[in-house]
């Protein structure tokens, strides 16, 4: 009897660092969730490169800017998100259209030229400018937005390679902080309303 | 004589008479930004066949390369890989459409305006082929008119 209470308290003295451990994680969890809701904002002033020369966000930006991170290689996915973002624009009211800036960053800057990316963001929608910059400027801006995004080899095609990327768009005031990000989607409806929520 | 001629007949008319398993509805090219070097074709693909059908090949005089390609979308990010055919379910069907499977033109060797058409030729896996002129079309993404 006496060595099974011994055996029982030592069973309780072995639990105490587990239970410190698990506590000490939640905690943790908490406070980076805290970190990321709060302090820690995503998005960034930058400046990127285009054709017709560097543009900054924070002072060249509109009041409202929608960012996508894609490339003009990609066949189906930006074309679409571009029609998107261009269908959004359309659907808005002159004055509010006026307050808003379409911002393409090219994740393929080795394949995009700036001048094809000017004459691809244009097609789309005037009010979209389409940038970029060396791939290490790229890579460290997408991690400041959350974007993602890996080149990836596809076996036996002539593609080469196609980029493997997030497809989300970024709406941003001035400064470059993230108001807010809209999925993709092949409908403009939920940029729409993120738009009008914003400008109307 | 006379049997002659009738299977000279169904000689002539045996084609008509075999209607083809697969029908291709509403195929078009994206229209792209000029000098763009890649594309896509989409369409509705309706199988009348008690099996599964595949679409195996397709070739097009407007691009260099023409392969099958889809889009997963693994955990946020969007892929495309190349698929070695397109199912088409027996008596059902297989949509080609942004976003998911699609027929994609690799180096193209015109521009691909608007009002445009391109020839395409598709291969399926029960032999039969579709000649097709596709009409290229600007996606307009949730617009009121349809075509």
């Amino acid at each position: 009897m006496q060595s099974f209470g011994k055996h029982f308290i030592k069973a309780l003295l072995m639990l105490i660092p587990a239970v410190a451990l698990v506590a000490g994680m939640e905690m943790y969890q908490k406070y980076q969730q805290e970190q990321a809701g709060g302090s820690m904002q995503l998005g960034s002033p930058f400046t990127l490169q285009t054709q017709d020369g560097p543009f900054t966000l924070a002072s060249d930006g509109n009041e409202l800017n929608v960012i996508y991170f894609g490339y003009t290689q990609c066949p189906d996915i930006c074309p679409t998100s571009m029609s998107v973002m261009s269908a959004a624009f359309n659907q808005l009211p002159t004055d509010a259209l006026q307050k808003v800036q379409g911002i393409l960053i090219s994740v393929d800057p080795e394949r995009d030229t700036l001048e094809h990316l000017k004459t691809y963001a244009e097609y789309f929608h005037p009010q979209i400018k389409g940038m970029t910059d060396a791939p290490e400027t790229i890579r460290a801006l997408s991690a400041r937005y959350g974007a993602f995004y890996q080149k990836a080899e596809v076996k036996g095609s002539a593609m080469g390679y196609t980029v493997d990327h997030t497809s989300v768009f970024y709406l941003t005031n001035r400064e470059g902080q993230v108001l807010e990000t809209v999925s993709h989607s092949a409908s403009p409806d939920d940029l729409l309303a993120a738009l009008k929520k914003r400008l109307l | 004589m006379k049997k002659t001629l009738l299977s000279l007949l169904l000689l002539v008319l045996s084609p008509l008479a075999l209607a083809q398993d697969i029908q291709v509805m509403h195929p078009y090219a994206r229209a792209v930004p000029p000098g763009q070097m890649n594309s896509a074709a989409f369409m509705m693909l309706k199988n009348a066949a008690s099996e599964q059908v595949s679409l195996v090949k397709a070739t097009s005089p407007a691009a260099n390369v023409v392969e099958l390609h889809n889009h997963i979308m693994d955990d946020g990010v969007m892929k495309m890989r190349q698929v070695e055919d397109i199912k088409v379910p027996a008596e059902g069907m297989a949509e080609l459409k942004p976003g998911g499977f699609h027929v994609m033109l690799i180096g193209l060797k015109q521009n691909l305006n608007e009002g445009d058409q391109i020839q395409l030729k598709l291969h399926f896996s029960n032999g039969e082929m579709a000649d097709l002129e596709l009409p290229v079309k600007k996606v307009q993404m949730g617009m009121k008119h349809k075509h």
